[in-house]
């Protein structure tokens, strides 16, 4: 009797866990499924792609060229410039964490109306990023634009070319994504700082250290986790810069100098049709982020700092 | 020196207080300029002077857009993809958020990793794939690249809700379990409830990112009917700007942002706090 | 149990969603009733895409015994050979669609378009009467375009000739340009000269003698200088000639030295076309399909008329010529009916009439028809039923070539695409805004343009 009523127990046991397990299962498996269709598969059907010279017309396992691919990409002077274009606009990265850094700290006062700031400092984040890149490409139109009508106004002589030259586009794209992105460091920023104990500064201020000791010692590296956290961000979406460009530079700039790699991987893939070479540099430009982002992640106990 | 030191604070508050307030000013300018210029006539936004208000004031570009048969359209179809998409993934999103932060199953770390790994993948990477697909399953006629992928869920979502649930004691899924409970309905009458201020930011923001997307229904949508808004606004602008009639296409501009910035206004308390966890916890 | 439920629910809602949205399929090429259905795909701007809507219903009605109905898909330009690739990589291509003479031998080589010649044999229709030079870029022998089997029958063909501001013409008192004598390079630079000034006396340049725009108007300084952008069998990029070079300096000069029109910044903030619809610039260009446009006093309230643009070394105006046809699917479940169609938009004769603007007064295009085109479309517009400036024959000189002037394709046109092209046309804009001079650029620029159209090729071979 007691061996028998012990055994269904212990059986029911494993069986409630063994049902758990389905059941957790079955709930995850939406977006396992969606994981599996829409990027595992993919994600190899893109490195398959990218070691044949498919033009999306013909047939894609007829056209296998091994590496060649990928062996032309590293003397694509093109694709080195749009490379090299893209970097050029992750500049914008620590311009809006220094900005948005001051901005949180002057925000993290006890002033009245600080919220509706906040508020302002934010709608860019939210508007429809084709929207605003229409309205920024006519702030820098170079005649009749917001831009140069003040530098006119203010200096009496002409501003400079904003989308038209090779070097200043670069400017103009840096200014739009920072002005696009401040808000959301502003507002992670300001979370991380109001997680700061006052004591720290109270106490640091007592043995005698100054604004400027406190910004450098106690804030920089107590807000580290959430500057790490923008790095990270920042790069991600740093090498995917691509509607803006389109938007506001359609012809990628006079020389390519406003393309980035996915403009350019866009127009090879979709304008072109070689769409084994487009995957070719999408596939590189995926490990690039991808190196990139573990270093980060390695290097992070060097300078990310945790409150405790 | 109590006095003297308040007395600098409030020097120092004010200086503070008002240099937020020209850089706020500087923030909003060029959108302020965008909705003055919609008022504009043709000739004014083409003169070499400087004017930032409209004279005379010309309201006429606001319903010549909504006149467009395309913008309607493509207010229509943009609304097709949220409300499924909405309904639907914000349905398997908190499921499995329950499950990842409640249930104990095997690979269950591996498989969540495995989805966070996901924000990482370039969408670059994926769009000529995804691309084919929809094209072989002759989808590029109608919304559904859009919708379907958005049914299973979004990662993002997920993480989030999963972060939130974290603060719930897990005995209360013991304590339903005893009750009699299925695990459906664990989720659906005690931790759905509990997560639904937690869901609806996150639908806010999905809505969002809906509504602004551009580039998946540039790539994916070959048919005019099925365009979404910020494809409209975007046609918009490279065919009107033939004939410079820059007041209409900033009308049009200023339309296609008025909805995620009055839903922004009403939520921000949320929206604000939540993305700023995402940073903080993340 | 429950869990199936849920895993149920999932998917029916996932399928429902899906069969919603994409209607449910009804069998491939007919309609529920059991007559043809017919899908076709074109780009059309706003003033065609009325017109064609039209003929298309019109020859439904006319059919509608076997054909039950016509879906038509209309893009833009710029959109079209994305999206037809897309349903070419899907194997979901339409009835009927555009294939430019560039793209024949891709398209009959993938087996995508049907041969039109055993059908026009078996209806009796005969393509006599169609422009040949046109009609010849459609033929295919399995090597080359030019001839042999017919692939295609013409939408239209078009020309881009010159067109001048009388207005301005006649505030600075010169005498207008002869429509059968094109300027030489100097007499334009002299003219241009005298039609640049700064009408309001704020110290700026506000009206300039030309407006360029690159890719349209560096070709026929090219082909006048008897230069060309490729070799004869287009293989070889043939742009670091003297000729050609020179012909860029003198393109070049215009703005650098001569100063006539708009500079490379000024382009920046309003374009030459806004510029030309402004009254800002004397001389513009003007292709067939815009005449309907400029005619129209909302969009150009000024008198204007058509010229030769001047001439090089040569002493030969030229400009290119374009044309796009339509083609049938080699899928098509009903090519007859198809093929019945194309033929009706593009031979019919009332057809013809409506799209010159015989009947309709608006023209986007010359009639296709050689004798109607010369006879009825010419009268139409001496008696003023079509509006059309006044020198005409200049689009019809150019066309069929003459001893002053001459019309050509593009070579990107026998190229399999026109990346190499483009790579010269992204960065042109160095030599003329100053910053490189010819020599430079050329040298940059041409093996970057030889790499790309190997390549482009080898991509065919």
């Amino acid at each position: 009797m007691n061996v028998s009523e012990v055994r269904p127990v212990k059986k029911k046991m494993s069986k409630a866990a063994l049902t758990e397990h389905r059941w957790g299962l079955a709930f995850v498996a939406p977006p396992f499924i969606g994981f599996l269709l829409f990027m595992a598969f993919p994600i190899v059907f893109a490195f398959v792609a990218s070691l044949t010279k498919w033009n999306g017309m013909n047939d894609m396992l007829d056209q296998f060229c091994g590496l060649q691919n990928y062996v032309k990409l590293m003397g694509d002077e093109k694709f080195w410039k749009v490379l090299g274009n893209t970097v050029i606009y992750m500049l914008g990265i620590p311009i809006g964490m220094i900005l948005g850094l001051v901005i949180a700290v002057g925000m993290n006062r006890k002033i009245r109306g600080i919220k509706v700031l906040r508020t302002l400092y934010y709608i860019p984040v939210v508007s429809s990023l084709v929207a605003v890149a229409i309205l920024w490409m006519w702030v820098f139109n170079y005649d009749y634009g917001l831009l140069n009508s003040i530098i006119k106004f203010l200096t009496g002589s002409h501003g400079p070319n904003w989308l038209g030259d090779e070097t200043w586009v670069k400017v103009s794209m840096i200014i739009f994504m920072v002005w696009k992105g401040l808000g959301t460091s502003i507002i992670l920023y300001l979370a991380g700082l109001q997680g700061i104990p006052r004591d720290y500064y109270e106490a640091a201020t007592i043995d005698g250290a100054n604004g400027w000791n406190l910004f450098r010692h106690i804030t920089v590296p107590l807000v580290s986790p959430v500057t790490f956290y923008l790095l990270i961000t920042g790069l991600i979406g740093g090498f995917q810069v691509f509607v803006e460009v389109l938007v506001m530079v359609p012809s990628g700039g006079l020389d390519y100098s406003a393309a980035t790699v996915v403009f350019y991987l866009y127009e090879k893939a979709f304008t072109s049709r070689q769409m084994g070479y487009g995957s070719a540099m999408a596939f590189l430009l995926s490990l690039i982020i991808f190196v990139i982002t573990a270093i980060n992640f390695r290097a992070q106990d060097k300078w990310v700092k945790t409150m405790d | 020196m109590t006095l003297q030191r308040n007395k600098k604070t409030k020097l120092v508050d004010t200086i503070v207080l008002i240099l937020l307030i020209l850089g706020a000013v500087a923030m909003v300018f060029p959108l302020v300029y965008m909705v003055f210029s919609s008022f504009m006539t043709k000739n004014q936004i083409l003169s070499a002077e400087f004017s930032i208000i409209p004279d005379p004031w010309k309201f006429g570009k606001y319903t010549e857009v909504l006149q467009r048969p395309e913008f309607l359209r493509g207010v229509r179809n943009t609304l097709m993809v949220a409300i499924p998409v909405l309904v639907v993934g914000g349905f398997t999103s908190s499921l499995a958020a329950f499950s990842f932060s409640k249930l104990q199953f095997k690979g269950k770390n591996g498989i969540f990793l495995g989805l966070l790994a996901t924000m990482m993948i370039p969408f670059a990477v994926v769009m000529i794939p995804q691309y084919v697909m929809f094209t072989k399953m002759q989808w590029t006629n109608s919304l559904l690249p859009l919708i379907i992928p958005g049914l299973f869920g979004n990662v993002g979502v997920i993480f989030f809700l999963r972060q939130n649930l974290t603060s719930i004691p897990s005995t209360l899924v013991e304590a339903a379990k005893i009750d009699g409970c299925g695990y459906f309905r664990i989720y659906y009458q005690i931790f759905l409830p509990l997560m639904k201020g937690a869901l609806m930011t996150q639908l806010i923001l999905w809505f969002m990112g809906i509504w602004n997307d551009y580039l998946a229904p540039t790539i994916f949508i070959q048919d005019d009917e099925w365009f979404t808004l910020q494809v409209v606004i975007r046609s918009f602008n490279s065919y009107y700007a033939v004939n410079s009639d820059y007041p209409l296409i900033m009308a049009a501009s200023v339309l296609s942002i008025l909805p995620t910035l009055l839903l922004f206004f009403f939520f921000q308390r949320y929206i604000i706090e939540s993305v700023a966890i995402s940073g903080v916890k993340g | 149990m429950k869990l199936k439920k849920v895993v149920a629910l999932f998917l029916a809602v996932t399928m429902l969603g899906g069969v919603l949205l994409t209607g449910c399929g009804s069998k491939e090429g007919q309609t529920a009733d059991g007559k043809k259905s017919l899908d076709v795909f074109l780009y059309l701007n706003d003033h065609e895409s009325e017109i064609y809507k039209n003929m298309i219903d019109k020859f439904q009605q006319e059919h509608a015994d076997t054909i039950g109905e016509i879906n038509l898909q209309i893009t833009t330009q710029e959109e079209y050979l994305t999206t037809l690739t897309g349903m070419m990589t899907a194997g979901s291509l339409p009835d009927v669609f555009y294939v430019g003479p560039e793209s024949v031998k891709q398209f009959v080589d993938n087996g995508y378009i049907e041969d039109l010649t055993p059908y026009l044999e078996e209806k009796g229709i005969s393509t006599d009467g169609l422009m040949q030079d046109v009609l010849n870029s459609y033929r295919y022998d399995g090597t080359a375009t030019g001839s042999g089997d017919l692939y295609a029958l013409p939408k239209d063909s078009s020309v881009f000739a010159y067109a001048y501001n009388k207005d301005l013409f006649d505030e600075a008192g010169l005498e207008y340009p002869d429509p059968e004598d094109p300027y030489t390079y100097d007499e334009f630079v002299e003219v241009c000269k005298k039609l640049t000034k700064d009408t309001d006396g704020d110290g700026e340049i506000d009206q300039w003698g030309a407006g360029f725009a690159n890719a349209f108007m560096l070709y026929q300084f090219v082909w006048s200088n008897g230069a060309s952008f490729l070799s004869d069998d287009y293989k070889t990029v043939t742009i670091d000639t003297p000729e050609f070079k020179e012909a860029l300096q003198k393109y070049v000069d215009l703005t650098l030295v001569h100063k006539v029109t708009p500079t490379v910044e000024q382009d920046a903030s309003l374009g030459v076309y806004q510029r030309w619809l402004a009254g800002q610039e004397a001389f513009y260009a003007c292709g067939t399909w815009d005449v309907a446009a400029f005619m129209d006093p909302e969009t150009f309230p000024y008198n204007w008329d058509l010229c030769l643009f001047p001439t090089l070394s040569t002493g030969k105006s030229m400009t290119y010529l374009g044309t796009v046809g339509y083609c049938v699917s080699a899928d098509s479940e009903n090519k007859e009916e198809a093929v019945d169609l194309i033929n009706y938009l593009s031979t019919d004769a009332d057809g013809q009439r409506e799209v010159s603007g015989i009947t309709t007064g608006n023209s986007i295009q010359i009639p296709n028809i050689v004798e109607l085109a010369e006879g009825e479309f010419l009268d139409a517009i001496a008696d003023g039923t079509v509006k059309y400036p006044s020198n005409a024959n200049v689009i019809f000189n150019y066309m069929n070539g003459t001893d002053f002037c001459g019309g050509r394709f593009m070579e990107s046109t026998y190229t399999p695409n026109a990346e190499w092209i483009n790579l010269f046309f992204e960065s042109v804009d160095k030599v003329k805004n100053g910053s490189t001079s010819v020599d430079d650029f050329i040298a940059e620029i041409a093996p970057q343009m030889q790499a790309s159209l190997d390549e482009a090729w080898d991509s065919v071979s």
